[in-house]
Order: structure tokens, then C-alpha cells, then sequence
């Protein structure tokens, strides 16, 4: 058989308009996270996303329960959590992430015992970690162009504040504008990118296509708009390659791309280590933006 | 690198209180779900049987059928709640000392109950008396390399257990026929744990299964039976009502599979050379798979309970609401 065989890469979506409603709902989620993902990497903030992606669950669990939407559920389930974490971190002086550890962890037992004891219960906790890509709706397209169109705004709006936030910190105190409202304005990027998600790739998966895709761009670019467009390429990419070989090869969709994702940004790191090694004797000036100096806009 | 470091210096102040307020609801909702949940899953309990023997069954539809044939000799405990999904349920602590306390204890024993798996066979080592149904009737079973393919199922005499490769089908409670088949064993196990001769109940109970059989048939009878299921738990019922089983979103005899795209994508390509009138979907398989598949067929998406009673007060009510429910979406 032919490698570009029309029948192995693209008739799979042809005839299946699940397929199409996946790789649709994928690549939206894929931007999303490009947008959101670039300052969860660039600023450090993965934990806090992993953290609510399993935060939102007893939310979603319980909205579930009562019949309310699961968004609303997993909205609240986040606010709690960071409301939490702010908590514990400002009454008691205790670090950030020990907070954020404290809150993981319970929110993420609350949203098992409630499940664990639950007449009726639909759904379980498994898909709502790992998403049902393969049931996605119009309505679920709909909702994940709404998170994508607030995190952009948010992200627009915000864009300068957010890089010195990324980049340098104690700049960013003398610069006027303030911290916590920017921060928190980068939280809200994550909570709706992580609530969004757990009808397409699931609030646990999700955290693999905020951080992968990102991070590679990060390898590649030092403009915030590069590694962007980067990272939206490697999702989108990611996407399309894992719903393919979970087509033809019977696994598990959602995983799979994220898998793919993860696999790229270790290509894309094994690329730049060789590269680096081959440009030795010059300058390795343009490869790592952390390593050197300044990411710009 | 200050950047990486991270501050945690979220929140506003002013709306602590009002944070503070929405964990307090949450927390309430979430007391107020669980306190209607203790009540109504340890009512059978509560029963006056304290000096009764207590029998404990796994799951609701073999409940149904332990009760009535023991009738008020004994005091039947169902272990896993309804609504919750047998294929995964982790029993709690007090589910373990019930169990543990039994004079008998009925379970499915095809590797059904997985999540109980380890706490049946602590038992058994305990020496607790456990009766498994699977081992009591013609096992349908698939051997790995034809997984997927119900129609190729092979049925064998003995439950050969020792067999290693090859799965299991433990939904037998579907088919009447496969139920009567362990009723002897199952009354006789059960009759001398609790010490009482159960033998004129069982010919009562065997009557019922028997005319519940040919009700089964005659409704089945009057349609086109092909099946597409959540997953593959149709097989008892398709081989005994001559149903054709087309297929299964998630076609393993487990819940705790995943739908792969391939897999969504055969089962698309089956029902439209079939011609299936409808999808059936129910516990453990993703709602919104089903449903989109089904629109996109231009086929009805319906739910079925077929593991647990569901508020069937019987096992021949839940059996005929199961079986009216697919002639009437198929019919």
C-alpha cells in the first residue's frame, strides 16, 4: 500500500463524522492551550494546572449529580480550589505549593468519594479525566470556541503585563500595573482552558497539550507570538497524527494525542541538542530563550 | 530566573467570603447526597432478620432472584448499589465485614464484579461460602484473537476455568434460560447455607423463569433483533432469542474498556450495512459516544438498563421492561 495513500490519511475523516468533530474540537483545544500554555511554561505555572485539573472534579462530579451542566460544576470546582490555595497561603504562610498540593489532593479524594457512593451516577471519573473525544457535539464545538475566544481575548488584552509576569517578575512590580490582577487573569486563561476540556480531552489529559505543545515552542522560539504559533501547529499536529493512529491501530483516542504531543516535544528536544552540538564552535546564541536574556513580544 | 519561581498571590481579598461561602454549599450538597445514600443503600439491613441469616449478592438482578426464592427464610443483602456500575464498584469497608459475615454469598464470578475480585477471594480463603453463578452455567466465552466478534463466540459445557486465554461473558442474568440453568445448584447451595429446604420455592421460581423464557420469545419474535450495545453484554440474550449481535461501542465484555476511533468507526461501517434501527447504550459506555454515532447514522440512540433492577421490583419486571424497551426501539 501507498504510503500517502488518501485511504490511510484523510478518508478516515471522510466518512466519519465523529472523526471530523474530534480533529475539530482537537485543534480548537490545541489552540487554546498554545495561547494559555506559553505563559503556564514560560511563567512556571504547570502545577497549579495540574492541580486544577483535578480540582474541577468533585465539581463536575456533583454537577453531574444534581443535572446542572458539568461546566458549571467544574467552574465552581476551580474557583474553590484557588480560592483555597489563596487561603492557606496568605492565613497560614505556608508556600505556594504546599497549598496547592493540599487542595490537589483533597479535591481530587472529594471527587472520588462522591462518585464512590453515588446512586446513578453518570459517567465516571476515568472519562472525566480522559474525555470522550469521540463524542463530541456542535455543542461541545461551541463551548470549546467560546474558552478559546476568551482565553484569546484575555491574552490579548493582557499581553504585556503577562511577559514581564513571564520573564522577569521584580520588573514587572516597578512597571505599575498590578501583579495579582494579572496573575489572576493568567489563572482564569487556565481554569477555562482546564474546564473546557473535559468534554473533549478530558481535565487530566488536557494538562499534556497546555504543557507539550508549548514547550516545544519554547525550545524553538523567543517571541511569545512564535512559540504561540508553534505550539498551535505542534497541537494541531498532535491532533491529527494521535486520531489517526487511534483509527487505525484501536487505541484509546484522547491518550494517544497526548502522547503525541509529548513525543514531539522530545523529537523537537533531541533536534535542538544536536543542532546545539553541531554549532558549538560558534555561538549557540539563538537556542534556548531561557537560557539567554529576554523572550520578546 | 525569577520568572520560574512561582508566587502564590492569587485571590482578592474581598471575595474570600464569598469563596468561603461557595465551598460551604459544596460541601453541603456533597453531605446532603451522601446521608441520602447511606439510607438508601443499608435499608435491607435495617430489615427485622437480625437473628435471619444473611445472604449476600453482589449485584441487584441476581438479588432479585436469591430473594425470591428464599423468601422471608433469610435476610438477601445486595452489596453493589444500583446506579453504580458492577464492572467497577470498590466495596467499602462495611461492604467487607458483611461479606465476610455471610452465611452465604452469591456472586457472578465471571469476572464481573472486578473491583471485588480481591474481596471475594479473601473470603473464600476465610472461608466464607460463596456460590458463583458462572460456574453453575454454559459459559459464553471469546478467545483473544477473535475479540471483538461476538458472532464468533463459542459456548462450552464445562466452565472451564483453567482455560487462560480467551474472556469470559458474564452477563448470564440476561437470559432466563441461563438463569434456570443454575437455579438447582444455586437453591441447593444457598438452601443449606442457611439451613432451610428451598426445594418448593425453586419449582415456583423455575415455573416463573420458565414462562418468563417463552414471554421473552414471543415478544422477540415478532421484530428484526439486531443488536448494537454499549458493550459486549448482549450475548447470552442474542444466542438464546436468536438476536443477531451487530456490535458494540466498546466491544468487550468489560466496562472499564476504551472506545478507540477504529473501533467507533467498524461498528459505524456494521450498522449501516445492517440497517440497525437503533443504538442501545447504558451504564459504563460514554453517553455522548453513543450519541453522536447515532446522529450521525440518523439512528435513535436508546438508553437500556441491563445490569442493575433500576427500580424493577423483580427480576421478571426488569427483564420485560429490558425486552420492550428493544422491540419497541427496533420494532
Amino acid at each position: 500500500m501507498d504510503w500517502f495513500d488518501n485511504s490511510v490519511f484523510i478518508e478516515p475523516f471522510l466518512n466519519n463524522e465523529f472523526l471530523r468533530y474530534a480533529l475539530a474540537a482537537g485543534i480548537l483545544v490545541a489552540i487554546t492551550c498554545a495561547v494559555a500554555g506559553t505563559f503556564v511554561v514560560l511563567r512556571g505555572l504547570a502545577f497549579v494546572g495540574d492541580a486544577l485539573s483535578h480540582g474541577v472534579l468533585p465539581g463536575i462530579a456533583t454537577a453531574l449529580l444534581l443535572g446542572v451542566s458539568g461546566i458549571v460544576g467544574a467552574a465552581v470546582g476551580a474557583v474553590v480550589m484557588m480560592g483555597g490555595v489563596s487561603l492557606v497561603t496568605r492565613r497560614f504562610r505556608l508556600s505556594g505549593d504546599t497549598a496547592i498540593g493540599l487542595l490537589f489532593v483533597g479535591m481530587l479524594a472529594l471527587g472520588v468519594i462522591i462518585t464512590s457512593r453515588s446512586d446513578a451516577f453518570v459517567g465516571d471519573l476515568t472519562r472525566i479525566l480522559f474525555g470522550e473525544l469521540l463524542g463530541v457535539s456542535q455543542s461541545d464545538l461551541l463551548s470549546q470556541l467560546c474558552a478559546l475566544a476568551l482565553v484569546g481575548l484575555i491574552a490579548f488584552v493582557g499581553r504585556r503585563p503577562f511577559l514581564l509576569l513571564s520573564v522577569d517578575e521584580g520588573l514587572a512590580r516597578t512597571s505599575g500595573f498590578s501583579i495579582r490582577l494579572f496573575h489572576n487573569a493568567m489563572l482564569t486563561m487556565i481554569v477555562i482552558t482546564v474546564v473546557a476540556s473535559f468534554q473533549t480531552v478530558g481535565t487530566l489529559l488536557v494538562l499534556g497539550m497546555l504543557i507539550a505543545p508549548a514547550a516545544t515552542g519554547a525550545l524553538f522560539a523567543r517571541r511569545i507570538s512564535r512559540m504561540m504559533t508553534i505550539a498551535a501547529l505542534v497541537g494541531t499536529l498532535s491532533t491529527y497524527i494521535g486520531l489517526l493512529l487511534s483509527y487505525h491501530f484501536d487505541v484509546a483516542a484522547g491518550a494517544t494525542i497526548v502522547f503525541t504531543a509529548v513525543m514531539f516535544f522530545a523529537l523537537a528536544a533531541v533536534f535542538t541538542e544536536i543542532r546545539k552540538a553541531l554549532s558549538k564552535p560558534s555561538d549557540g546564541e539563538h537556542e534556548h530563550p531561557h537560557a539567554h536574556g529576554r523572550v520578546h513580544v | 530566573m525569577t520568572s520560574l519561581n512561582f508566587h502564590p498571590t492569587f485571590a482578592i481579598s474581598k471575595s474570600r467570603k464569598a469563596l468561603a461561602a461557595v465551598a460551604l454549599g459544596a460541601l453541603l450538597t456533597v453531605a446532603g447526597c451522601s446521608s441520602n445514600e447511606s439510607t438508601s443503600s443499608s435499608d435491607s439491613l435495617a430489615d427485622d432478620g437480625a437473628s435471619k441469616p444473611v445472604i449476600v449478592v453482589t449485584y441487584s438482578t441476581l438479588g432479585s432472584i436469591v430473594e425470591q426464592l428464599v423468601g422471608d427464610a433469610a435476610t438477601v443483602t445486595t452489596l453493589i448499589p444500583d446506579g453504580q456500575d458492577p464492572h467497577v464498584f470498590e466495596p467499602s469497608a462495611k461492604d467487607i465485614e458483611l461479606l465476610n459475615n455471610a452465611s452465604i454469598v452469591v456472586s457472578n464470578g465471571l469476572d464481573f464484579e472486578e473491583g471485588l475480585e480481591e474481596t471475594l477471594e479473601n473470603a473464600k480463603t476465610a472461608g466464607v461460602n460463596v456460590f458463583m453463578a458462572g460456574d453453575h452455567i454454559t459459559v459464553r466465552k471469546t478467545s483473544e484473537e477473535e475479540d471483538g466478534h461476538t458472532d464468533e463466540a463459542t459456548t462450552d459445557t464445562t466452565a472451564v476455568k483453567e482455560e487462560e486465554h480467551g474472556a469470559f461473558d458474564p452477563h448470564l442474568w440476561l437470559s432466563p434460560a441461563t438463569m434456570l440453568e443454575m437455579l438447582p445448584e444455586l437453591s441447593e447451595a444457598v438452601g443449606a447455607a442457611i439451613g432451610t429446604d428451598l426445594s418448593v420455592q425453586m419449582e415456583t421460581l423455575a415455573a416463573e423463569l420458565t414462562a418468563l423464557d417463552s414471554e421473552i420469545q414471543e415478544i422477540i419474535g415478532g421484530i428484526k433483533c439486531e443488536l448494537v450495545s454499549g458493550h459486549d453484554e448482549m450475548g447470552y440474550f442474542a444466542d438464546r432469542y436468536g438476536c443477531e449481535v451487530i456490535g458494540a461501542i466498546i466491544p468487550s465484555f468489560s466496562t472499564t474498556s476504551e472506545a478507540s476511533a477504529g473501533e467507533v468507526a467498524n461498528l459505524k461501517a456494521e450498522v449501516e450495512t445492517h440497517d440497525v434501527k437503533a443504538i442501545f447504550t447504558g451504564l459504563g459506555t460514554s453517553p455522548d459516544v453513543a450519541e453522536q454515532l447515532a446522529a450521525e447514522l440518523g439512528v435513535k440512540a436508546v438508553t437500556l438498563s441491563t445490569h442493575f433492577l433500576d427500580g424493577a421490583k423483580t427480576y421478571r419486571e426488569f427483564m420485560l421492561r429490558m425486552v420492550n424497551e428493544i422491540a419497541e426501539a427496533l420494532g
